[in-house]
């Protein structure tokens, strides 16, 4: 799978929060960026819809010893 | 004399002070000759503040003379990353940003080794905002490996791998959201112990990311980390993360026997791109742990290591980017830039991806500890893949496969962290080059009873952590 982040998105969503950046950040961003969201896509796409943030915290006290 | 008390690990320096075979003085000035001697080399310290340790010192014996001890570490001198605020004095973090306000409150790290009797005596290098995996810091100048000068430290916490390992202290705090207590252990010989999340209070801690920041010690050995975990960790309302866990007495523990315990060695991911150098010093563990007692298995871990790792990259790259949003808009020309592009990259990251990262954790925890803690109590794992790298090549520009090289460091690290898990980074062996190699033995949450015996264990059966640089 592959993710493609355009320059434009990110220098519009890094604009919007104010942060000024280098002319050539958004190029090495976009490109992490992508390649990163295409790791963890399928990952992520496998959450069941119930699955909230703190079930971690319930694992980690489960899981002990 | 000097030289001898500075060779002393932190459980000997404490005993010795404890019975007045030493005083706190003594150990004091061995500890600062040591400090000047080697900070114009290895760059280790932020700052030292001698008279205020000195005036301590003598307090510290004047309370041992009227038969008061304070604790476990009563007089036994101490510096830490420059990221954990004292009241009244400013922590620069690294960074050109933080610094120059005195800080408003005291870390809760720093009140326990107060209570236990620790004198800090300064503050200790760190990459800029404990944002770089190497050592680099383009303000104050690059920390220095104390095996050679001119390879990285690891990083964040610079300062406290290459002080202890160079015997100008006896250990550190140093903190890790994404191996920054592993890797300079690791790169630079010593024993480095990751928490698990909530066992330790971050509170007064400069945060990174809330959701993967611990903190922990580095030291000569597993059995000085025991120590100093036994005095740091437990609940604490000002970090509603530090777990209310019981508090074993983890030195005591280090007595039990590792006999018929089971270390698993990891079948994929913490494979790859494993050069044979490395590889050889880890096999040489096993075979070390096996002769101990332990049963080597070989365990199939899940599919999406890799996702989980990016998972946890996902983590930090938002909460830091949420956390440096205002400096970065209003500072951003006070960043170095290689940490203001790392933190800009959090600013695209979307929302949804960053929920989803916390909404895979848990899973993925319960997928790693069937995979792994159905059939082991302790993982076996590398900590770098590849020779500790110099500063040059991990500089900007100064490689171009620098970015692979970066990688690398962080790529067997950061699980650990998204994990949630404890993992003790200890030397296994050196290179031809003399450079050390780094192992991790990684525990079930809230075992870092069993990872510190373990470790322990190895360390009575092995020399490689009493190596001490040439300097």
């Amino acid at each position: 799978m592959t993710v493609k982040v355009s320059e434009a998105y990110v220098s519009e969503v890094l604009a919007i929060q104010g942060a000024a950046v280098a002319p050539e950040a958004p190029k090495a961003i976009a490109a992490a960026l992508g390649a990163q969201l295409a790791a963890a896509a399928p990952a992520y796409a496998a959450l069941p819809f119930e699955a909230e943030p703190p079930t971690f915290l319930a694992v980690l006290a489960k899981e002990q010893p | 004399m000097a030289a001898d008390i500075t060779s002393l690990t932190l459980t000997e320096v404490a005993a010795r002070i404890r019975t007045r075979e030493a005083s706190a003085s003594e150990v004091l000035d061995a500890v600062l000759a040591r400090a000047k001697a080697v900070q114009p080399k290895l760059n280790c310290f932020l700052r030292i503040d001698e008279e205020l340790a000195r005036a301590a010192a003598k307090l510290a014996d004047a309370d041992l003379a009227r038969g008061h001890l304070r604790g476990p570490l009563h007089g036994v001198p101490l510096a830490h990353k420059d990221m954990y605020y004292r009241a009244g004095v400013p922590s620069s973090c690294g960074s050109r940003i933080k610094g120059r306000e005195p800080e408003k409150t005291t870390a809760t790290a720093l009140k326990r080794l107060d209570a236990a009797g620790a004198i800090q005596f300064g503050v200790l290098h760190m990459a800029e905002f404990a944002y770089g995996p190497t050592g680099h810091n383009y303000h104050d100048g690059h920390c220095r490996n104390p095996w050679n000068p001119a390879h990285v430290t690891g990083g964040s916490s610079s300062g406290s791998g290459s002080s202890v390992a160079a015997r100008a202290g006896f250990a550190a705090l140093g903190s890790d959201t994404g191996g920054s207590v592993r890797l300079p252990a690791a790169i630079c010989g010593i024993t480095g112990l990751k928490v698990t999340y909530g066992r330790v209070s971050r509170a007064g801690a400069m945060p990174l990311s809330h959701s993967m920041d611990t903190v922990g010690p580095l030291a000569r050995s597993a059995q000085d980390c025991a120590a100093l975990l036994g005095v740091l960790a437990g609940a604490d309302p000002a970090d509603p993360a530090a777990a209310a866990e019981p508090v074993p007495d983890y030195l005591a523990r280090l007595q039990l026997p590792v006999k018929g315990m089971r270390v698993g060695i990891p079948m994929s991911y913490f494979t790859d791109d494993m050069d044979p150098s490395v590889g050889a010093a880890l096999t040489e563990s096993l075979k070390a742990l096996e002769s101990l007692g332990c049963e080597i298995v070989p365990v199939t871990l899940p599919a999406e290591m890799t996702a989980f790792d990016v998972a946890g990259t996902h983590v930090i790259a938002a909460e830091g980017a949420a956390y440096h949003g205002n400096w970065l808009r209003t500072r951003p020309q006070d960043y170095s830039p290689q940490v203001r592009a790392r933190l800009e990259r959090g600013l695209a990251l979307p929302a949804t991806r960053y929920i989803d990262a916390l909404r895979l954790r848990g899973h993925a925890l319960a997928e790693f500890s069937k995979a792994v803690f159905a059939k082991v109590d302790v993982l076996h794992a590398p900590c770098i893949p590849i020779p500790t790298p110099t500063i040059a090549e991990t500089d900007v520009g100064g490689s171009p496969s620098m970015d692979r090289t970066l990688a690398l460091m962080t790529k067997f690290m950061r699980p650990f962290n998204y994990l949630g898990l404890p993992s003790l980074a200890l030397p296994c062996g050196f290179l031809a080059s003399g450079l050390p190699v780094g192992m991790q033995l990684v525990g079930r949450p809230f075992a870092e009873d069993a990872i510190l015996r373990l470790g322990h264990a190895f360390q009575q059966a092995t020399d490689w952590h009493k190596r001490e640089p040439r300097l």
